[in-house]
């Protein structure tokens, strides 16, 4: 007996009514980069000119990597470093986004208000569990729509290489993947 | 032989109508439309709470020797179904379904992602005629997820071993496709969690 199961055919409906920046996903090169594959996502929605992710990541970290080589090709190493929320709100800034703001989780009128004018909203959050060992990670929220049958839902980028469609009333009640959705990043 | 919990009927042209909706805004980045979209194999979820994990089990010696003398591995069913999705055939994404409280099936998100792959290789692994258990009377395999760590097994069920499909790319320990015994298993997962800084992203 087999758990593989006969594939059934998905109709695929019609473009819904909605709002999608044109941004394609950039997945993050090295482990702990997923503040620094947001990152390069806006810019580069923005025009600005962002080189390698590797960049992005010397001029975050100055202080701790300046010594480093970020930028060669090894999987891991010392510059293989996590970012907090306020050198991930100072990237930004430095960038020429002045208008980058850190503030608590946001309601879905806010979001739809952002992608409006659009800038892209940066998810913060961190896994449950074992509180001194959670997990951070940031996700880059792109575009909603609304469609009949099913209501009002967002599309992520997850820098660890997954692009998604969230009910809104499933991805907002503070909880993205689980995860405590404790920061957001708008005026991107 | 080798089982898994099975999707009703009925609630199989609800998702399928809701994924179909879903999809396109998915779609439009993403090299086109494909000629075909297909629903795949389903699995109900089961998953671990941290928090109480590590109340109920301060002492890793003691979770260990309770399960070494019988206790199963301390998951709990979530009620949300995990289904593969195919673009033309090949394994490019995924969806997951709950139940309300009403009675009907509700998809609650549509990811495009190399998870899907990753679990139609696992299953092309688990159902391997070299695998030890493919001659047991019956082996149970559970789709095991801790979603906030990107974390994603197979829970077999008599051999009683955890197969990692997918796991966060910080993790030393658990590491993805290979096979642990329960203890084993809880094991990785306290050292990977534990050597994490705090509030980082």
């Amino acid at each position: 007996m087999s758990i593989r199961e006969d594939s059934e055919p998905i109709l695929v409906g019609a473009e819904p009514l909605g709002k999608i920046l044109p941004i394609d996903l950039i997945p993050q090169i090295k482990n702990n980069w997923c503040w620094a594959a947001c990152a390069e996502m806006v810019f580069k929605h923005r025009s600005i000119t962002v080189k390698r992710q590797c960049d992005l990541v010397l001029s975050a970290l100055s202080a701790s990597a300046s010594s480093l080589d970020c930028c060669n090709n090894r999987p891991d190493g010392p510059c293989d470093l996590p970012a907090s929320d306020k050198e991930i709100t100072n990237l930004y800034i430095n960038k020429g986004i002045r208008s980058a703001t850190l503030v608590d989780p946001i309601k879905p009128d806010e979001i739809k208000a952002e992608i409006g004018r659009n800038a892209p909203v940066e998810i913060g959050y961190k896994g449950s569990g074992f509180g001194r060992g959670a997990i951070g990670h940031v996700v880059l929220l792109y575009g909603w729509q609304e469609t009949p049958g099913v209501g009002l839902s967002f599309f992520i980028h997850n820098p660890l290489a997954q692009a998604r469609s969230v009910r809104a009333d499933f991805a907002l009640p503070g909880q993205i993947d689980r995860g405590l959705w404790d920061a957001t990043w708008k005026g991107l | 032989m080798i089982v898994k919990d099975t999707l009703p009927t009925d609630f199989k042209k609800t998702i399928k109508q809701q994924i179909g909706y879903m999809l396109p805004g998915l779609l439009h980045q993403h090299s086109g439309r494909p000629k075909s979209v297909e629903l795949r194999e389903s699995f109900l979820t089961w998953t671990l709470d941290l928090n109480t994990l590590l109340q109920q089990a301060l002492d890793l010696k003691t979770l260990r020797a309770r399960m070494s003398a019988g206790s199963f591995l301390p998951a709990q069913e979530t009620g949300v179904w995990h289904h593969q999705i195919l673009f033309d055939g090949e394994p490019r994404a995924w969806a997951e379904s709950e139940v309300l409280a009403s009675g009907k099936a509700r998809v609650r998100e549509v990811s495009i992602s190399p998870l899907a792959k990753k679990i139609d290789d696992a299953i092309e692994w688990v159902e391997s005629p070299a695998r030890e258990w493919a001659k047991s009377a019956s082996v149970h395999v559970r789709l095991l997820s801790l979603p906030s760590l990107l974390m994603h097994t197979f829970w077999l069920l008599e051999p009683r071993n955890v197969y990692v499909i997918g796991a966060l790319p910080k993790f030393v320990n658990l590491v993805e496709r290979q096979l642990f015994d329960e203890a084993a298993f809880i094991q990785a997962l306290y050292a990977d969690l534990l050597s994490r800084e705090k509030r980082n992203r």
